[in-house]
């Protein structure tokens, strides 16, 4: 399949800043607003964690590259996973947690909650084809990527996302909805 | 990056900043594994398995979410952050430009050559553009021209008042169907329908031109409104494919010198045009996974913008 990845994959940084500035990229990416207070500690814990890990790998000097990267994802879900549990005041009130949240009103997080719940339908009434499309498209996934992960030609998943966004859109609208 | 591209970053982006992440729940997988599938080191099975388990688990979609964009990072090319446009130079799910290079190229071949029909030949990795064929079969998508045919294939525009016809060459004889879709889910069977010239099977070693010809002058299936982007679909089986005959017989047939088509007409029955767009989809799935090796299907995608 074309757009396999490289099994290895280039090195992760070994300069903390740089590991840092991916960390914070996909923290970014992934953080629920109402952890946004959280994300540089999480981001800190999240680094420390592989840079242990792979001083570890240096003195066995066995590990791949690739489980790196493996461990960076699995750090930074331990890290929301931790603080999802925390029962930390944000978490008991909401609002506090839109407050923190840079550049994002309490109404913006309102409609963009309302927004992801009716997303969350729709996506639950579209068939089964169109629906992992538009899924793996709304988790960031890239049309070859998303091939690559179904085991699809890349055509059918534009056309199945193509479609499935299209159903998605009139969805919304019929909710009066408008992103 | 166009209006409606903008507009599904903006609910993409919505979507990320509103998760919720619950505390992980019975039978989530672990994060491993999504890794391996965000990789494409996992079967499609399992892959589909976890995603449909995703759907109602709030913190695993969140690390599909990290996966890719981790991913991304390891394979060097720029992430997307929340709020921020998908990069240039990466295709994004609404750019119908990008499929005119691909265009271009078919187009000059003239006829698009299809393949199928022999079962061994289609492995269990093998996409539809990839089958190669033992028993072949030619089918051409076109529009009438001045000067003649002019060949269609994915990305072309097509426009109100085009006539468009399909020339099928088998090798043996075979039940083809041929179906429209467009983005509002309006579908229409194209053939078989009543009243055509040709019926199923179509008959072996010549040219056949869909929806008919008669000695004077040639049928065409006339495009009579816009409709966004059409789907034509070409499925050929040296059976014939009763499911799908079924759910077809419930949908809104072209008449074989009007192709009826584009988003302004309401399906004559939404239902049977989903039935009939869930066995379709079935079937191209069949195809392409390799488990159905007795099918031949085709997908061309045209432009129709309103």
């Amino acid at each position: 399949m074309d757009g396999a990845p490289d099994p290895q994959g280039p090195p992760l940084p070994v300069e903390p800043e740089k590991l840092r500035e991916i960390l914070v990229r996909v923290v970014g990416r992934v953080c629920p607003s109402w952890m946004a207070s959280q994300r540089e500690d999480l981001v800190q814990e999240a680094c420390l964690r592989i840079l242990k890990v792979r001083r570890s790998a240096e003195e066995d000097q066995g590990l791949q590259t690739s489980y790196l990267w493996k461990v960076a994802h699995s750090a930074v879900m331990d890290e929301i996973r931790r603080r999802r549990r925390r029962p930390e005041a944000e978490m008991e009130n909401p609002g506090l947690a839109e407050d923190h949240a840079p550049g994002r009103s309490p109404e913006a997080a309102r409609g963009a909650s309302e927004v992801r719940e009716a997303v969350d339908e729709g996506l639950g009434r579209l068939a089964e084809p169109r629906r992992r499309a538009v899924q793996l498209w709304l988790y960031g996934f890239s049309l070859q990527e998303s091939a690559r992960i179904l085991g699809w030609s890349a055509k059918r998943v534009d056309n199945q996302r193509y479609q499935g966004l299209a159903a998605l859109r009139a969805w919304l609208e019929e909710k009066g909805l408008k992103p | 990056m166009s209006g409606t591209d903008q507009r599904d970053e903006r609910l993409r982006d919505q979507w990320a900043a509103a998760a919720d992440p619950e505390s992980p729940g019975e039978g989530c997988p672990a994060d491993s594994e999504i890794w391996s599938a965000a990789r494409g080191e996992l079967p499609p099975e399992r892959v589909t398995a976890l995603l449909a388990h995703a759907e109602g688990c709030s913190l695993c979609a969140a690390s599909f979410q990290a996966a890719a964009a981790l991913s991304r990072e390891a394979e060097g090319a720029a992430p997307r952050t929340a709020g921020a446009h998908q990069p240039a130079g990466r295709v994004a799910p609404f750019r119908p430009a990008r499929r005119h290079v691909v265009t271009v190229l078919l187009a000059a071949a003239a006829t698009i050559v299809l393949m199928f029909l022999l079962p061994r030949l289609v492995n269990e990795n093998a996409t539809i553009d990839r089958v190669e064929p033992a028993f072949a079969i030619e089918a051409g998508l076109w529009k009438e021209g001045e000067g003649g045919g002019v060949p269609l294939s994915d990305g072309q525009r097509i426009r109100p008042g085009d006539r468009l016809y399909l020339t099928v060459h088998g090798e043996r004889p075979s039940y083809v169907y041929v179906i429209s879709r467009d983005l509002e889910g309006s579908a229409s069977v194209l053939f078989p329908v009543a009243g055509a010239q040709w019926t199923n099977p179509l008959p072996s070693g010549k040219a056949v031109r869909l929806p008919g010809e008669t000695s004077s002058e040639y049928d065409s299936w006339e495009v009579s409104s816009a409709g966004g982007r059409e789907t034509f679909t070409v499925l050929a089986s040296a059976e014939p494919l009763e499911e799908l005959e079924s759910a077809l017989a419930l949908m809104e047939q072209a008449t074989p010198d009007t192709y009826v088509r584009g988003g302004g007409d309401e399906p004559s029955d939404p239902e049977a045009g989903a039935r009939a767009a869930e066995a379709l989809d079935a079937a191209l799935a069949a195809v392409q996974s390799g488990k159905d090796e007795s099918l031949y299907a085709r997908e061309i995608i045209l432009e129709n913008p309103r």
